[in-house]
């Protein structure tokens, strides 16, 4: 049964993707676009061969980067959920301004952080961190406070103390929505971390992701870009497969998200 | 086991904030280890009632009394209130882990429990994976495993098909005639009511009030067979004709 249902989702992503590389061929050719421009599939594919051992180590950077922020976005951004759903004043006082802040573009908070903490490695993770702890934070928060009130009565008359009602009740409650929040901040660490390597350029000489899309636009290796820009889509990929791995082991056996392969 | 006490409502009322009263002057007497019914109209305050007896809401106004030393009450609602993320043992375990009993002595009276509900097979499921009628004898056992002396069932089986609901209101009362608690049974059927209660109240709307207390006089022990009698027929057909008399004038 895995493999029938699993099958025709392996094939027709494939098939598009062969799609995908058909069209490009042909818009290329039709409209004879220049190499600097359009590279063709192959010519990105060489690139990866030339520029292989650049690319893996901008990747480390980048994954250095992202994964540190993404980290702590999500430790601090549960802990800060468990703190505001603890207290209804702090709430009220800190909520609206971190959906606020979840409002400041992408590329306004990389500017800013850079200005802030200086070029380096620190401020891609800071805007990493910055970029996931709103939508954890917001997600997280839901879940905890979400909990149906037949299951809050319950533990009261069974005079559940609060520690009890967080702990057994409103956590678990909450971790489907706090996957969710995880699932768009580990997109977000990927993005938020190029887009701040692009503003905070190098570390001791060698950059991330981001710095190579600068470095190899001005050097006019476009195929190269191309590539680079390839390797941040798979590494975001990869992110986001790791939470949704966790996610399943988490909520395997209760939640129908897990069974019916949304994801 | 001794019988669960008697319990006597006198003069309750409530009003939630500055709302409008709920409850208007309720009074009533329960004996020890007698099921007691509850109709009436939607919104009449039955909820709110069980609520004020399991003194998880205080009263506005008016008193409750029960004999004997502390009244000790479990709660089934009609949404079985199961933990998703919790298996049927863990689940039936929730009040014993919440009072900070031992793993081990937990998960052994919870399955002893199981095992009276008739769950054994399915200790490992999870509720998604549970019809309605065995969510509900899960948290039938859930209540039941703290040894209540005192139970209220708000419509517990008011999602049921009538096959399940006739099979838990047979086990019911052979749980009841094993630990004798007393309880509160909130119910819409008036076929329910007679056959599990001594005696069925009928409630007013708007406040809610007793209008009307029935006398159920049809004789214990009741089993699946005493529905197919003309007496219970009977039974069920006055109450009915008097459930309308009363709600309609
Ligand atoms: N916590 C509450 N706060 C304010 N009003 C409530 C609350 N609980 C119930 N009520 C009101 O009390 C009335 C009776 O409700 P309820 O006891 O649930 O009725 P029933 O169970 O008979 O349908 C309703 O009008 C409802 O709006
Ligand atoms: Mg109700």
């Amino acid at each position: 049964m895995m493999n029938r249902l699993s099958s025709p989702r392996i094939i027709l992503p494939g098939l598009t993707g062969v799609l995908i590389i058909i069209f490009w061929y042909a818009i290329k050719y039709r409209w004879n676009i220049h190499d600097f421009i359009l590279p063709s599939p192959h010519q990105i594919l060489w690139a990866f061969t030339d520029e292989w051992s650049t690319l893996l180590r901008a990747t480390w950077i980048t994954f250095l980067g992202a994964g540190s922020g993404f980290l702590a976005s999500v430790i601090i951004g549960f802990t800060m959920s468990l703190a505001l759903v603890s207290s209804k004043w702090l709430r009220y006082g800190v909520y609206p301004f971190i959906l606020f802040m979840q409002m400041i573009p992408i590329i306004a908070t990389a500017a800013i952080i850079v200005i802030l903490f200086d070029v380096g490695l620190q401020s891609v993770a800071i805007i990493a961190f910055l970029i996931g702890f709103f939508p954890v934070v917001a997600s997280t928060l839901q879940g905890l406070l979400s909990v149906p009130e037949g299951q809050l009565e319950m533990f009261r008359l069974y005079k559940a103390s609060p520690i009890q009602e967080l702990f057994l009740l409103r956590v678990p409650n909450s971790l489907p929505f706090f996957f969710t929040g995880t699932k768009i901040a580990a997109t977000l660490a990927v993005i938020g971390s190029v887009t701040g390597e692009i503003f905070a350029g190098s570390t001791n000489g060698s950059g991330g992701l981001g710095f190579m899309i600068m470095i190899y636009k001005s050097e006019l290796k476009i195929d190269a870009l191309y590539a680079a820009t390839l390797v941040c889509c798979l590494l975001g990929f990869i992110f986001v497969s790791i939470v949704l791995y966790l996610k399943s082991l988490a909520l395997r056996d209760w939640h129908e998200s897990t069974l019916s392969g949304q994801d | 086991m001794p019988d669960g006490p008697a319990i006597s409502l006198e003069g309750l009322s409530k009003r939630f904030a500055d709302g409008p009263l709920v409850l208007d002057d309720i009074s009533l007497t329960a004996s020890n280890g007698e099921i007691i019914s509850i109709v009436g109209p939607s919104g009449c305050g039955k909820s709110t009632l069980l609520r004020l007896i399991a003194k998880l809401i205080p009263a506005t106004s008016g008193e409750i009394h029960h004999s004997g030393n502390n009244i000790n009450p479990a709660f089934i609602f009609q949404d079985a209130t199961l933990l998703p993320w919790a298996n049927v043992l863990e689940n039936i375990a929730v009040p014993a882990r919440l009072k900070g009993i031992s793993k081990s002595k937990r998960l052994d009276t919870a399955s002893k429990w199981a095992n009276v509900v008739g769950l054994n097979d399915v200790l490992n499921y999870y509720p998604r994976q549970l019809s309605g009628g065995m969510k509900m004898r899960v948290s039938i056992a859930r209540a039941l495993s703290q040894s209540p002396n005192l139970l209220l069932l708000d419509e517990p089986f008011g999602a049921l098909d009538a096959i399940t609901r006739n099979r838990l209101n047979e086990d019911l009362l052979r749980l009841h005639d094993e630990s004798r608690w007393t309880a509160f049974f909130v119910t819409h059927s008036v076929t329910e009511a007679v056959f599990l209660s001594n005696r069925i109240i009928i409630m007013n709307n708007n406040p809610g009030s007793v209008a009307a207390i029935i006398e159920n006089t049809l004789p214990f022990p009741r089993d699946c067979r005493t529905r197919e009698s003309i007496e219970f027929q009977q039974r069920v057909a006055e109450a009915t004709a008097r459930l309308h008399q009363v709600l309609s004038s």
